[in-house]
């Protein structure tokens, strides 16, 4: 090899310099690309965003709250009994109804209804919430979450798979004081 | 290789950018110069870009309301291509660049770059400093979780 058709060093260590911040550059652009691209690439899971039934709507009489189970639809074939979710069921008026996720929305304990207080209780650090699922003491920093839900052939629906937090959380309290 | 060439010089034409850049990346400095401890400053500046655009991404998707910022924050995990990565590129790029900043501070300090005729600089950096700080702690508390409630 001549003289002239020699690389330098100088010209060498620019292409490898080059070579090196193209890898960096392809190791943060290729995600990018495909972030903005999400709307139209991303793919769905079975059973994410479906709507579930919890049963007839006879088991959730008027103005009570009542327990209710479902199967996650995002399920592995060896998961068993930790695929059934349970959740809290309000009926108000037999048109509208609230329907809780039961996990607490501070550490994510499941709250349990106590109809003679009518407050849901967080047996670990004693969040308390009111019946609308509102936050009314302690630790948790807003309401119970809540699914969407729909009525449909006298059967109670919910939209499920979005574990852990639902939907939006319950009513916020409005910044009053929530005990004496 | 040719057809990328011809796309470099239509640009070029047109922005006028690759004989400074050129020039600047050519200039002749001192050998002793030619040192990794001046490298803290285009490293802030490139963590800081990277910021920037990770920052915009994350702010297409982000909801910044109490009620909302963590389902939000749940959906950028779960829901968009890789936007756990992105997410994760902001968070560490935030402690990498408090980090270099810090570092950098510490160089241009003990080599005496603050000196005459850099004062300016020096005061520049300082005010950077401080927004540096104020950005990596309003960022932290974006994620309305327990750790920005309490704000630490």
């Amino acid at each position: 090899m001549n003289q002239e058709n020699r690389m330098s060093r100088r010209a060498a260590l620019v292409k490898l310099g080059i070579l090196f911040n193209g890898i960096l550059g392809a190791f943060l652009a290729v995600p990018i690309v495909r972030y903005v691209l999400s709307p139209v690439t991303r793919e769905r899971k079975v059973g994410y965003e479906s709507w579930l039934s919890l049963g007839r709507l006879e088991q959730f009489p008027a103005g009570q709250t009542r327990l209710a189970t479902y199967r996650n639809p995002v399920v592995n074939t060896w998961d068993g009994e930790t695929d059934d979710i349970a959740c809290w069921v309000r009926n108000v008026d037999d048109r509208n109804f609230q329907v809780f996720a039961i996990n607490c929305a501070h550490l994510g304990c499941p709250v349990r209804w106590f109809p003679q207080s009518s407050l849901f209780l967080c047996p670990c650090h004693g969040g308390a919430y009111y019946q609308d699922g509102s936050r009314a003491s302690g630790p948790p920093e807003r309401g119970l979450f809540q699914y969407h839900y729909k009525l449909e052939d006298g059967q109670l629906f919910i939209k499920a798979g979005e574990m852990p937090t639902p939907g939006r959380a319950a009513n916020q309290t409005g910044g009053a004081a929530t005990c004496a | 290789m040719r057809l990328i060439q011809k796309i470099g010089e239509w640009f070029d034409l047109r922005l006028q950018l690759g004989t400074p850049i050129r020039e600047t990346a050519e200039h002749a400095v001192p050998r002793e110069t030619a040192s990794w401890f001046y490298v803290f400053g285009s490293a802030a500046l490139t963590v800081f870009i990277l910021q920037l655009v990770t920052g915009i991404l994350l702010a297409l998707i982000y909801v910044p309301s109490a009620g909302d910022a963590w389902t939000s924050l749940q959906t950028l995990n779960h829901s968009v291509a890789l936007g756990w990565f992105i997410r994760a590129l902001h968070g560490w790029g935030s402690n990498f660049m408090l980090a270099i900043v810090l570092v950098h501070m510490v160089q241009v300090f003990l080599f005496g770059a603050y000196k005459f005729p850099r004062e300016l600089t020096w005061i520049v950096g300082v005010f950077l400093l401080l927004v540096t700080l104020g950005m990596a702690f309003t960022g932290q508390v974006l994620r309305f979780d327990q750790d920005a409630y309490t704000g630490d």
